[in-house]
């Protein structure tokens, strides 16, 4: 069979577009079989689609619990991010004449679960056509983006629709009720527990903060993202979050804000992409208290009910002038 | 006190001058492509929009507007309104104080004026300090606080041209579709970055 794939991947090589997809394909299911014969030698196995394979292992079980409570509707929400995704990847890939990278199978999936599971279809769709153009593909395709794509296609699609992108249903497995989430309503009435694990209506990738959190501990041991960003997203939060306690009415406990809204999926999975994120370790870190910060202080005392999102934008936009400042520091020391 | 924070806050965030009103662009467009020269003019975009705010302030609360003038002439200047004029008198503030400023700096701060230099005749025509003048007479300011509005204005727009130089000093190590190199790609990340901005808006302190 491998044989049967390295054939069909190597007759059709100078083939555009077909060759392309023979070779992702061929990628995709036998690469780390091919083992280099000359130097350098890593000696770690890992490679891009290792690295993209483990973060979407680490949201499976978020999606699973998902498809348990609101029924097949999120799956069908990756599929078309897979489809529409794919489709522009490849044509992409094609116009550039370079392999199709793995890259969209971790920011697929991840636009599925930035989106309540009631998203209309075409909503969605717009979404991930304009976050993998405009997010990603016009700078040059994955690597090159300073914008996480998904939250710019979510971004784009929640300015231009707010009402369409806001959940309105209850996460059951028995039947949907409509309610508005927890930040929204304002009101802390939930058990720790609850709040912990789930079901909390919201955004797909909301449903439980406990499985995100052992996701992105999970990445964040394999090494696939650095610890500093979760660690300093979180830290940052929980600070602002005490500073507020002092300074506003209506400020909410601290542990209230780490498990709720889409602060779990940013601090984890979405401020850690490695493309969009600084580069030198201590700049992670100011990178993540900023993103921090920026959450608490938007849902504080901005009239919007959750600011992850943005938050992980702003950080990005940041994030080059972090490494610039750094890199000025280190020229002056050495 | 707390009301000079939210002016602050809200020229450098939630109104910033240049993600809010895309004023400004011309230069920010064609300086952001070299960071060592954004931080300049955004220094010097600062430094300019604080005083000439509090200049076309004076002179229009004391001058310009409907009855402004009651101080110097008596009751009879209570139905004289010269606001019709305000535009080009803020103009040519704006001029003569880049003038007489690049002056002096030449003289007196020549360290000053390296940094300075070459930015201070370009920002006569930057539409971000015209715009913070006229902005400053339609939110009614005293002069101090149009001075502290000049400032946030120009902070938020140094801040502006910062953020976009350090984005491209990225993207030129990394290959761009060439089509799309240059204004393009600025333009483009300009939008975002106002998108991002957005969640600033209405934010009350």
């Amino acid at each position: 069979m491998e044989r049967l794939f390295r054939w069909f991947r190597d007759r059709t090589e100078s083939i555009p577009a077909v060759g392309q997809l023979a070779e992702a394909l061929y990628v995709a299911l036998y690469d780390p079989l091919e083992r280099p014969g000359v130097a350098p030698f890593v000696r770690d196995a890992i490679s891009t689609k290792r690295y993209m394979f483990t973060v979407v292992a680490a949201l499976i079980p978020v999606l699973m619990a998902a498809v348990w409570y609101y029924g097949p509707r999120p799956l069908l929400l990756v599929v078309i991010a897979y489809g529409v995704g794919g489709f522009i990847e490849g044509f992409f890939a094609w116009l550039r004449d370079e392999p199709i990278n793995e890259g969209f199978l971790v920011s697929g999936m991840l636009f599925a679960l930035v989106f309540p599971p009631d998203v209309p279809l075409w909503v969605f769709m717009t979404a991930v056509v304009l976050g993998e153009i405009f997010g990603k593909e016009l700078f040059g395709g994955v690597g090159r983006n300073i914008f996480n794509p998904v939250l710019t296609g979510r971004v784009l699609v929640f300015l231009s629709w707010p009402a369409l992108v806001a959940p309105a249903v209850y996460p059951s497995p028995a039947d949907a009720v409509s309610v508005a989430t927890y930040l929204a309503s304002g009101a802390v009435h939930q058990s720790i527990w609850t709040m912990f694990a789930g079901p909390k209506p919201g955004c797909i990738g909301e449903i439980s903060p406990a499985l995100v959190y052992a996701g992105g501990i999970f990445i964040a041991l394999m090494r696939i993202s650095d610890w500093r960003i979760p660690l300093g997203v979180l830290a940052g939060a929980a600070f602002t979050a005490w500073a507020a306690s002092f300074l506003s009415v209506g400020a909410r406990p601290i542990w209230f804000h780490l498990l709720s809204g889409g602060l779990p999926l940013a601090a984890f999975f979405m401020a850690t992409d490695p493309v969009t994120s600084p580069r030198y370790a201590w700049t992670k870190l100011v990178y993540g208290l900023f993103i921090g910060f920026l959450v608490i202080l938007i849902r504080q005392w901005a009239p919007l009910p959750e600011g992850a999102m943005f938050s992980v934008l702003l950080g990005n936009a940041f994030a080059p002038l972090l490494d610039e400042i750094a890199l000025a520091f280190r020229k002056k020391t050495v | 006190m707390s009301e000079l924070l939210g002016i602050i806050l809200a020229g450098v965030l939630t109104h910033n001058i240049l993600l809010t009103g895309f004023l400004g662009m011309c230069s920010f467009i064609a300086i952001s492509r070299d960071l060592r020269a954004s931080l300049g003019l955004g220094l010097a975009v600062t430094f300019v929009a604080t005083f000439t705010a509090g200049l076309n302030a004076l002179i229009y609360n004391y001058f310009l507007a409907p009855g402004a003038m009651v101080w110097l002439l008596g009751d009879s200047a209570r139905s004289i309104d010269l606001s019709f004029v305000s535009l080009i008198v803020f103009i040519a503030v704006i001029a003569g104080f880049v003038q007489v400023v690049e002056m002096v700096i030449q003289r007196w701060f020549p360290l000053l004026h390296g940094v300075l230099g070459i930015f201070l005749p370009l920002i006569t025509v930057n539409c971000a300090i015209l715009g913070v003048s006229l902005f400053m007479v339609i939110k009614g300011l005293t002069p101090f606080r149009a001075t502290v509005y000049g400032f946030a204005s120009g902070a938020g727009w140094a801040l502006a041209i910062i953020l976009m130089a350090a984005m491209r000093r990225r993207l030129d190590t990394s290959a761009m579709p060439r089509a799309f190199a240059g204004v393009p790609v600025t333009l483009l990340l300009t939008g975002l970055l106002a998108a991002a901005f957005s969640a600033f808006a209405g934010m009350e302190f």
